[in-house]
């Protein structure tokens, strides 16, 4: 027997098994949900009463002042462009989630230097990272491993943000 | 239905994984590096440690590791070495998000979303000294 392979093999498995688990949570959850499950979510129905429409706002707040940062200080751009686009695959992502269209906020917000825009967004990710990590925990079982990789993803923006790498 | 305890032995073997293959890295990676190879090795020992525990008090078989593993590429200089740490951080962060599924307690999950932050950490680092694009949209996928 060839050995174990590291990971080529296991985490293909567990994010097929993520995936499945997904598809049963939604089908088990429709007939039965669990006594320590929150209830299926009725997004089709009602995307604006969604308890994950709070985190679609957010998401689309977040890219808006990233938007605004690069903007306001354009020498930012090469640093800021691959966190914007993780946030546009946030906020694809929970659209799909809560079958709504993404919210267009207004970038909102006047840096008078770089550092200042900067700060602003550490603390907008360190937010963002804490309320998405909450929202996991309270999620449907189907939506709990999107939300923690958003969550941890905003981890890492902090991290990057203030060079702590 | 996928249970706690089938996230608490991927997440398991997948920090297995890791334990058994951080010492290559430590072999093949520069000096400069070797501090922060052990804190990582160590790091990984101690949530193998926590799984078991953890796995032990549902009173659950704790499946043994496997004995080899073989390697997603050739490791036999620094950048190699560094390169298989990506995918060793890559790949614990697959095994917790697993289990961030498959928890059935907010305690159990408020863990694995935890552990999962702190394996896209360590993966962005790694990232950093590969001269990688530092961050991922999903981790763990």
């Amino acid at each position: 027997m060839s050995p174990m392979s590291v990971f080529s093999r296991r985490s293909a498995l567990a994010a097929a098994g993520a995936v499945g688990v997904s598809a049963a949570a939604a089908a088990s959850a429709a007939a039965a949900p669990a006594a320590t499950e929150p209830s299926p979510t009725k997004s089709a129905a009602h995307p604006e009463r969604d308890p994950q429409r709070t985190d679609l706002v957010a998401e689309a707040t977040l890219l808006a002042t990233y938007d605004a940062a690069i903007a306001a200080h354009p020498s930012l751009e090469g640093k800021l462009a691959p966190m914007r686009a993780d946030h546009a695959a946030h906020l694809h992502a929970l659209a799909a989630m809560i079958r709504s269209a993404a919210p267009k906020p207004e970038g909102a917000g006047h840096w008078p230097t770089g550092a200042a825009a900067l700060a602003a967004l550490v603390a907008a990710e360190k937010s963002a990272a804490a309320d998405r990590a909450t929202a996991c925990v309270a999620a449907a079982r189907d939506r709990a491993p999107v939300l923690a990789s958003i969550s941890a993803s905003e981890a890492v923006h902090v991290a990057v943000l203030t060079n702590d790498a | 239905m996928t249970t706690t305890l089938d996230g608490l032995k991927v997440a398991l073997s997948a920090e297995e994984a890791a334990v058994w293959a951080y010492p290559l890295v430590g072999a093949k990676v520069s000096t400069g590096y070797q501090s922060v190879v052990a804190k990582a090795h160590g790091v990984h020992q101690m949530r193998v440690a926590e799984l078991s525990g953890r796995l032990a008090a549902l009173r659950a078989d704790v499946p043994d590791p496997a004995a080899a593993y073989s390697l997603p590429f050739p490791v036999t200089n620094s950048a190699s070495a560094i390169k298989l740490a990506v995918h060793l951080e890559d790949g614990v962060s697959a095994g917790w998000r697993y289990l961030v599924a498959a928890a059935e307690t907010a305690e159990l999950r408020r863990y694995a979303v935890a552990q999962l932050a702190a394996c896209a950490l360590q993966s962005m680092r790694w990232r950093g000294r590969a001269h990688l694009t530092l961050t991922q949209a999903f981790p763990g996928t």
